[in-house]
């Protein structure tokens, strides 16, 4: 069903976004950002096996963690800002304290907290409930929530038939609701209280679904598939109300051409490169079905405004941010500037800053 | 003779009969799983649920609500004394001015 909302953005009031800051300083892909809960620091992850803590108003940088697993798929920082958590193909959730200011005593030494083993598959994403648990989604098919206190996994949660690629918490209940998206191409609704599964919805016939999003109200999530499809669902509908085509961003900004499997560029279902310069890029085809299972084309990442209004949507195939009015269904403008596909776009806290991490190995700040 | 002709024919209505028995169980099987897919529908049409052109306005009216500088249709431009990245412009200038301090310098 679609939306009717008379309030479109016009020609004059379509938010324009500026480029303020560019983060350099990593060598190879940025694979994943975190906004710090104070808005200002963030936090990125990239495959040259280094992660830094910016300033993002400035862009210097205030501290460097040298990373036990370099192929992260995923960070997250803990809501006291004290912790931040990695997880990655090595299998283990890797949590290490986290210092924003530069501090002598600790600038070699990195202090790990806890390091969390328990998944039998990579780490696909993770995301923290609370200052002391995090909920992991792995390729084993199941999630695991940890206690850092404790030190070990409270529960196990099983259910989805196929790879779980990604997690996203509750924006109001934080402590207790889940959701998660699998290549089973469902989308499970999860209570930490409860072992099983208490809701589940089909978002695809055909394709995975790898990438959700809570919408900033709790009721509604939002999805993205393999196709390049993206969803909004409603949990007290209990279905799908609405619908943001990929045709319209083929419109816009035209049919991307397949030179990502040309460049011998694998890409695993959870928005990573798997090798860069070693395969041999004469002999892949598109048909093949290694790399249609490595391969994830469509939607990487997506975060809403503070408000709901706008999506940011990064999808493999472009190398800039679609900015989407999640009301109207239109896309209302776009993030242009990055050479190379955007791995993570996250907005902070308060709304007013958009980080976008690429695998062009920057890492650009963009506001209003 | 006869009593082998018998024998070969019990064997053959064993066979029979057990791959009645094997059809049978496949079938009620299969009746189990449909009933077991029914009861999940009933409990899932048993839910209550609103409309979704009720969710959908509850939707547009938490995106009318909630303070959000990235839409100035509705909220107007940002203030430039709240935008953290343009002051932020201006200590970088300040800092490279003078002192150093607040930045490990990475080369």
């Amino acid at each position: 069903m679609s939306i009717n909302y008379n309030q479109k953005f016009q020609s004059s009031t379509t938010p324009i976004f500026k480029n303020y800051v560019t983060l350099k300083g990593h060598y190879n892909k940025v694979l994943s950002i975190s906004w710090h809960p104070d808005n200002v620091h963030i936090v990125t992850a990239a495959q040259d096996g280094f992660l830094i803590v910016w300033d993002s108003t400035t862009g210097f940088k205030k501290s460097l963690i040298q990373l036990d697993d370099p192929w992260i798929t995923s960070t997250d920082i803990s809501p006291n800002g004290e912790l931040i958590a990695t997880g990655g193909l090595e299998d283990a959730c890797i949590v290490y304290k986290l210092y924003t200011e530069p501090n002598n005593n600790q600038r070699n030494s990195k202090s790990t907290v806890s390091i969390f083993k328990g998944h039998q598959e990579y780490i696909s994403d993770l995301s923290f409930m609370s200052n002391n648990t995090i909920i992991t989604s792995s390729g084993d098919r199941s999630l695991i929530h940890w206690d850092i206190n404790k030190g070990q996994k409270t529960r196990t949660f099983y259910g989805h038939l196929g790879d779980v690629l990604s997690v996203s918490v509750h924006p109001l209940d934080t402590q207790n609701i889940f959701i998660s998206s699998s290549s089973d191409r469902f989308v499970n609704v999860w209570d930490v209280r409860v072992p099983m599964k208490i809701r589940s919805f089909q978002t695809s016939i055909t394709h995975d679904c790898s990438s959700l999003k809570f919408f900033p109200d709790g009721n509604s999530f939002s999805v993205g598939c393999d196709d390049g499809s993206l969803k909004l669902f409603d949990l007290r509908s209990d279905c799908q109300i609405g619908n943001y085509g990929f045709d319209l961003v083929h419109k816009k900004f035209g049919v991307p051409r397949l030179n990502q499997i040309e460049k011998g560029q694998l890409i695993n279902s959870s928005s990573i490169l798997i090798d860069d310069n070693h395969s041999s890029s004469g002999l892949i085809s598109i048909n093949s079905s290694m790399i249609a299972a490595l391969d994830n084309p469509g939607v990487l990442s997506i975060d809403f405004s503070k408000s709901g209004r706008l999506m940011f949507v990064s999808y493999a195939d472009y190398s800039n941010v679609v900015v989407w009015d999640t009301i109207t269904g239109q896309i209302v403008n776009s993030l242009d500037g990055h050479k190379d596909v955007i791995s993570k776009v996250q907005v902070s806290k308060d709304g007013l800053g958009i980080a976008t991490g690429s695998r062009d190995s920057l890492t650009k700040i963009w506001s209003i | 003779m006869s009593s082998n002709n018998n024998d070969e024919g019990g064997d053959a209505d064993r066979g029979k009969m057990l791959r009645i028995l094997q059809l049978n169980k496949m079938k009620s099987m299969k009746l189990e799983r449909l009933n077991q897919y029914n009861q999940r529908l009933k409990t899932e049409l048993g839910r209550e649920r609103v409309n979704v052109s009720n969710s959908s306005l509850l939707i547009i009216k938490y995106t009318e609500n909630t303070w959000d500088y990235l839409v100035p249709v509705i909220w107007g431009a940002l203030p430039p004394e709240k935008n953290r990245y343009q002051r932020g412009q201006v200590k970088t200038l300040r800092k490279e001015d003078g002192s150093n301090e607040g930045c490990c310098v990475i080369v």
